[in-house]
């Protein structure tokens, strides 16, 4: 992720190199029984050629339907906004035929749950050598012989075993090895991960995650890895940007961010992460919930829940700037880094209170 | 929590399984390591025991038997040998109402937990009524005490499930399980469909019913940081068995075992320097 710079917003510096993929002030709009809602909120963001980037943010920030955003599969009657430019062409103004050629050679997905993403009625072999046929125009052996390879890639024994077996014949750790290696199967330069690894157990998130650091290294792809979990974006990822209703509230790289948040939300998002080590703590809650999108607070949408709110807080305008070595943040605390909530102890801010 | 407890030896730990083995019929295929020819041997003489008010975490990946082991103490699946004594007790048949209710499950998908065309204070009224646990004129403020005790405001009572978030279902489906007074709590699961942020207020939750109403709470979950926050005492369960057991501090600082350090060594770790 480039430092997207203040005010490149327009989106007409014609295609930038570096970057794969280039959102520029994109915005999503969803109908809703009670009004318009907007699920993506502006948001600005380079990722380069081969780099991890993770999206992390809450339940209903916007993180999934931002990817379906670059991805154009948005639910009917969503509204887009803004530029997703791939590759330096702007997918928006595409066809959906032609927005489909691209995606199927070029970006491909990892969904979250693999229990459902699977065809139950076909074999997976088959479905993991469909990309290459119609994308590559394989033939069926060749196909065949493509997806056992894949297999293989991706850690499975016995793979042309595995390719004649039906998903609810593998575990879940197996099938999420296998819709990775269906979204190798076309050389994607983007992989889209939605959650790849929620609904897996720790040991098999662990290999998950090592399996995909591998194979985006092997192959130089770019990954997006939407997550609400800070921990798993941290071994993953090399940048990261946090998202708060529909924001994105901070960017940088992901040590820094985790060593040292710009945004209040951020750091309240790390202090909810139980810890592995160290003394033993109660679970420190960011208290509240995420506001209601309809009825959204003035200024930093954050300040009602926010430990370190100003008043100005609550009128300030949304300002994603830099607050230094290629990072962003919307905090008004960005520049100077995080105070600890007044009255409140620094050792105990740091570990909730000790059990 | 309710009075007839109280008079308990308190000896007497709230469940005990003793040796307790589990198998099922396996079909062909399926290539389960540890399994018998022609069994799966889901719980191969598994101990364990939980005093009263105590919290206790089981944890251990998928398959490892976590999920059979409460369906064996709930009485929904029989083992094929062993004892689960609950309350000093055989466990409870399903005809057996008044026992039943000593032992209330909480679900891991908050989605599919809760009926979709049910307000909640039909659900939770429904409860008490069948159970006859208060007069009727009182059933109303009592569903509103259950909700504000897993900190619900009232509105909730004529909401539906649908127009909750996960977390709020999950503060549901532990007013429901608190609704019958029950010795044990079995939480399966229940924070790991859930976001980080409202994992941790439903752990403070758990934490403040398990301290201010001392509810005995028995917690599975493959999270070992989730168990180490919560529980004071932990089983690790590996294809089957009880690989190692012990207080969550002693098992966290020193593991014993191997498979309880490839657990610990899998979560993803964060380098806290704020």
């Amino acid at each position: 992720m480039i430092p997207a710079t203040r005010d490149n917003g327009l989106g007409d510096r014609g295609p930038d190199e570096a970057a794969l993929l280039r959102l520029r002030e994109l915005t999503v709009s969803l109908p809703t029984a009670f009004g318009e809602i907007r699920a993506v909120d502006r948001v600005s963001l380079d990722i380069r050629r081969g780099s991890a980037v993770g999206i992390v943010g809450e339940s209903g920030s916007g993180k999934s339907i931002l990817l379906r955003a670059v991805l154009g599969l948005l639910p009917a009657g969503a509204r887009v906004d803004g530029s997703v430019r791939f590759d330096g062409r702007e997918l928006t103004a595409l066809r959906p035929r032609q927005r489909a050629e691209v995606h199927g050679r070029h970006i491909a997905v990892i969904p979250q749950d693999p229990m459902t993403a699977l065809n139950p009625v076909r074999r997976v072999g088959p479905q993991i050598s469909e990309g290459p046929r119609v994308h590559h125009g394989l033939k069926r052996s060749a196909a065949r012989a493509r997806a056992i390879e894949l297999l293989g890639e991706v850690g499975i024994r016995d793979a042309s075993e595995v390719y004649r077996r039906y998903p609810h014949e593998l575990s879940g750790g197996m099938r999420q090895r296998v819709l990775i290696a269906m979204a190798l199967a076309c050389d994607p330069q983007l992989i889209l991960c939605d959650e790849p690894t929620t609904a897996l157990d720790v040991t098999v998130q662990k290999k998950i995650i090592e399996l995909l650091q591998a194979v985006c290294a092997h192959r130089d792809v770019a990954l997006i890895f939407v997550s609400h979990d800070l921990a798993v974006v941290s071994e993953l990822c090399d940048d990261i940007g946090v998202m708060y209703a529909g924001q994105l509230v901070e960017t940088g790289r992901v040590t820094e961010v985790i060593a040292d948040p710009r945004h209040a939300y951020t750091r309240a998002l790390l202090r909810s992460l139980p810890p592995v080590d160290g003394p033993r703590t109660r679970p420190t809650s960011i208290g509240g919930s995420p506001p209601n999108r309809l009825n959204l607070p003035s200024g930093c949408r954050f300040h009602p829940r926010c430990p370190v709110a100003e008043p100005r807080c609550a009128s300030l305008p949304f300002d994603l700037r830099e607050v230094g070595d290629g990072r962003r943040s919307a905090c008004i605390h960005g520049e100077a880094g995080i105070p600890e909530p007044a009255g409140h102890a620094a050792a105990a801010g740091r570990n909730g209170a000790a059990l | 929590m309710s009075t007839d407890q109280d008079v308990e030896a308190a000896e007497v730990p709230v469940i005990d399984v003793r040796n307790v083995r589990v198998t099922f019929p396996r079909r062909h295929g399926g290539g389960d390591p540890g399994g018998r020819r022609g069994r799966l041997v889901a719980l191969d003489g598994v101990s364990l025991s939980v005093a009263r008010g105590e919290c206790v975490g089981v944890v251990g990946e998928s398959g490892c038997g976590k999920s059979t082991l409460v369906r064996t103490i709930v009485g929904l699946q029989k083992p094929d040998s062993g004892d689960v004594m609950v309350d000093g007790r055989a466990i409870p048949t399903i005809s057996d109402r008044a026992q039943r209710r000593r032992l209330q499950l909480v679900f891991q998908d908050p989605f599919s937990a809760l009926n979709p065309v049910l307000r909640i204070g039909t659900m939770l009224g429904e409860l008490l009524r069948v159970h006859r646990l208060v007069p009727r004129r009182d059933i109303r403020a009592r569903c509103g005490e259950l909700l504000e005790s897993v900190g619900l405001s009232l509105d909730y009572l004529d909401a539906y499930p649908h127009a909750l978030s996960g977390g709020q279902r999950q503060r549901v489906s532990i007013a429901r399980a608190l609704a019958l007074q029950p010795s044990v709590l079995l939480a399966d699961e229940v924070v790991s469909a859930l976001d980080v942020s409202v994992q941790a207020d439903i752990l403070n939750l758990l934490i403040r019913l398990h301290e201010e109403l001392g509810l005995t709470i028995l917690f599975i979950s493959h999270n070992l940081a989730v168990v180490r926050q919560l529980c004071d005492r932990v089983f690790v369960m590996n294809a089957g068995r009880v690989v190692e057991s012990g207080p969550t501090e002693r098992v966290f600082a020193e593991p014993a075992h191997s498979y309880t350090r490839t657990l610990l060594d899998s979560i993803p770790r964060i380098d806290r320097r704020w």
